[in-house]
């Protein structure tokens, strides 16, 4: 890297580290460490909202997936903007009223200790590996593009992240991702930027669309009823809204945002902030994965994206066969290019009818460069070893250090580590919260001082920091680890909503029906993980569904156990 | 930090939000249309 865009990278760091720890000046009771003493105005928790939920690897992630398939992972968002009006209207304004520290005192209120003490350690043993996730993900990217030290890549986020989380609290969470948020904006809008400025000056931005469109990669909404089908319209619609109700109303990390409002109405204002802008950021960010293939039309791109496994081949015996391959890719992409030069020719000379045969010619060259990756990528599991080997995470990174001017290049840096720091900090403070008043206080030391429980609290989160480092480090196959915490993270979030949905809803529902409810809703996800095709999002309709049956069922056989008051 | 659990359900002074939630679901029919539309100008 340039040293203009290292400067830019060790500034915003430094920046971000001094803005946390000075919020500790505000930090001096548990209340005022976890729930900013509910001080908060609507617009920073709003916007530490969308910071803690758009994480590194959704810009590294969901960029990837623009370019390889297009903006259809949209769909997976539609449910948000409906999660947040009946979460505003229902448990935002109960939690805030309840005056808890956490989601899960309410269930003991309701239900039991039991209820509570299970659904608080699923949330932490859940949080705990996504934490690690979240920084190893974009740390192996980064330091295979960068040629960077993994573990000091991985420390590099971490650290920053853990010092200004424990010593400044939620302050220092909100204030850091408010500037965060501003950070990613600007990368996004400065990648967006670069892609349009840097189009050939015989290709417009309208050509540039279609011809993207050409390969159905603007196909954003599916409304084909397939639920084997990852993302659809009704998918993203019906199960988003359910894994939305959960994530925003029962997951902690998210809860505790909003708990730090000013007041009952701040706290809905800021879920609105997301209901109106997520679905449109959602789509700017596919886009630029969309404009990344449009650019690389034009601009020859490697075989391989990931250059570590590149050099593998190259040194490997099949070297000679990957050899071939490469010119073969050089002279299927100057084809193509030439194609889709033709094509948007063919569009501003053919007035309003589609140039069909301009169309084909062009989808019929992109097929051929996608098949020689496609043989490259299977050369490369071959000689590795790495069966899950994909790398469409790689193509982000790697048009920004190799194509965006200087300095550029460190802001989009800086917005990666924006990401993950954003999303890292509000879940070491939550997990923080968790473990000390749904465990510590409540089983361990129940009746010590505020300033005991403070110190705790900040000794809790340097743990919790510590626990996700080393998940990071030792988390070197990055394939069957993310799929791990997402198959756990769709076996928690339904049936965790489950739970509070016989909480608020059901007046009969009884503590042991809760509590048996909520483990078969889990078992009966995990069956049809395994044995359906079913595709993820629904699962946390499946999980709602069944924790909410079952726990009806063992209520009303339940005679012995009467239901709590809400 | 007290031990005693406060009182759910106090009575707080809140606002009529029902034009804000309104608004919201409008907001996210004209999206959701504008990106259809989108998609039907420059898709396959």
């Amino acid at each position: 890297m340039h040293l203009l865009d290292w400067a830019v990278v060790v500034a915003y760091l430094v920046w971000i580290v001094w803005d946390g720890l000075r919020r500790s000046k505000a930090t001096h009771e548990v209340e005022g460490y976890f729930l900013a003493n509910r001080s908060l105005p609507w617009w920073a928790v709003g916007l530490s909202v969308m910071a803690t939920q758009l994480s590194a690897i959704t810009l590294v992630g969901t960029t990837g997936r623009g370019y390889a398939e297009g903006l259809s992972v949209v769909q997976l968002y539609l449910g948000l903007p409906i999660a947040m009006v009946i979460l505003s209207v229902t448990l935002v304004p109960f939690f805030y009223r309840a005056k808890v520290f956490t989601a899960y005192e309410y269930l003991e209120r309701r239900f039991d200790s039991r209820t509570r003490t299970l659904a608080s350690l699923l949330f932490l043993f859940s949080r705990a590996l996504s934490c690690g996730v979240i920084i190893a993900a974009p740390a192996v990217i980064l330091s295979i593009v960068l040629g960077w030290n993994l573990t000091l890549t991985i420390l590099g986020i971490g650290v920053p992240t853990v010092l200004y989380t424990m010593v400044g609290g939620v302050q220092a969470v909100t204030w850091t991702d408010v500037k965060q948020m501003a950070v990613i904006i600007a990368g996004v809008g400065a990648a967006v930027a670069v892609l349009l400025f840097q189009l050939p000056d015989h290709v417009s931005v309208g050509e540039a669309l279609h011809i993207a469109g050409t390969t159905g990669r603007m196909q954003a909404l599916d409304f084909t009823w397939d639920p084997n089908k990852t993302y659809t319209f009704w998918s993203g619609l019906i199960g988003g809204l359910f894994l939305m109700l959960s994530y925003f109303g029962c997951d902690q990390s998210q809860v505790q945002r909003y708990l730090t409002a000013k007041s009952v109405d701040e706290g809905r204002q800021s879920l609105m902030m997301s209901a109106y802008f997520k679905i449109p950021l959602q789509f700017l960010i596919p886009m630029i994965g969309v404009l990344m293939f449009v650019f690389y039309l034009f601009h020859q791109p490697p075989v391989l994206f990931n250059r570590q496994h590149d050099a593998q081949v190259r040194a490997s015996a099949r070297a000679g066969e990957y050899r071939v391959m490469e010119q073969e890719f050089t002279a299927a992409f100057e084809a193509r290019r030439d194609a889709a030069t033709a094509l948007a020719a063919a569009r501003r000379s053919g007035g309003a009818a589609p140039p069909t045969a301009a169309e084909t010619a062009f989808r019929d060259a992109d097929g051929r460069v996608a098949a020689i990756r496609g043989r490259a990528t299977a050369l490369v599991r071959e000689v590795t070893g790495d069966r899950a080997f994909g790398d469409v995470n790689y193509v982000f990174p790697t048009f920004v250090t190799e194509r965006m001017p200087v300095g550029l290049v460190g802001l989009i840096i800086a917005a990666i580590f924006a990401a993950a720091m954003s999303s890292i900090a509000a879940e070491l403070n939550s997990l923080s919260t968790a473990t000390v008043i749904d465990f510590y206080r409540r089983l361990w030391r129940t009746g010590a001082s505020d300033a005991h429980y403070l110190a705790v609290s900040k000794l809790v989160t340097g743990f919790w920091g510590l626990v996700a480092c080393i998940v990071a480090i030792y988390a070197t196959n990055l394939g069957p680890l993310i799929d791990v915490v997402n198959r756990f993270g769709s076996f928690f979030y339904g049936s965790l909503l489950g739970v509070f949905v016989l909480a608020a809803g059901a007046k009969r529902a009884t503590s042991r029906g809760a509590f048996w409810g909520l483990l078969a809703g889990m078992a009966v996800v995990a069956l049809v993980a395994r044995y359906s095709s079913m595709a993820f999002l629904w699962h946390n309709v499946v999980g709602t569904v069944a924790v909410v049956s079952v726990g009806m069922l063992i209520s009303l056989l339940d005679r012995s156990s009467s239901p709590k008051g809400t | 930090m007290s031990d005693t659990p406060p009182v759910a359900g106090e009575p707080v002074a809140e606002r009529n939000n029902t034009r804000l939630y309104a608004g919201v679901i409008v907001v996210e029919v004209i999206v959701v249309a504008g990106i259809w539309l989108f998609q039907r100008y420059f898709g396959a």
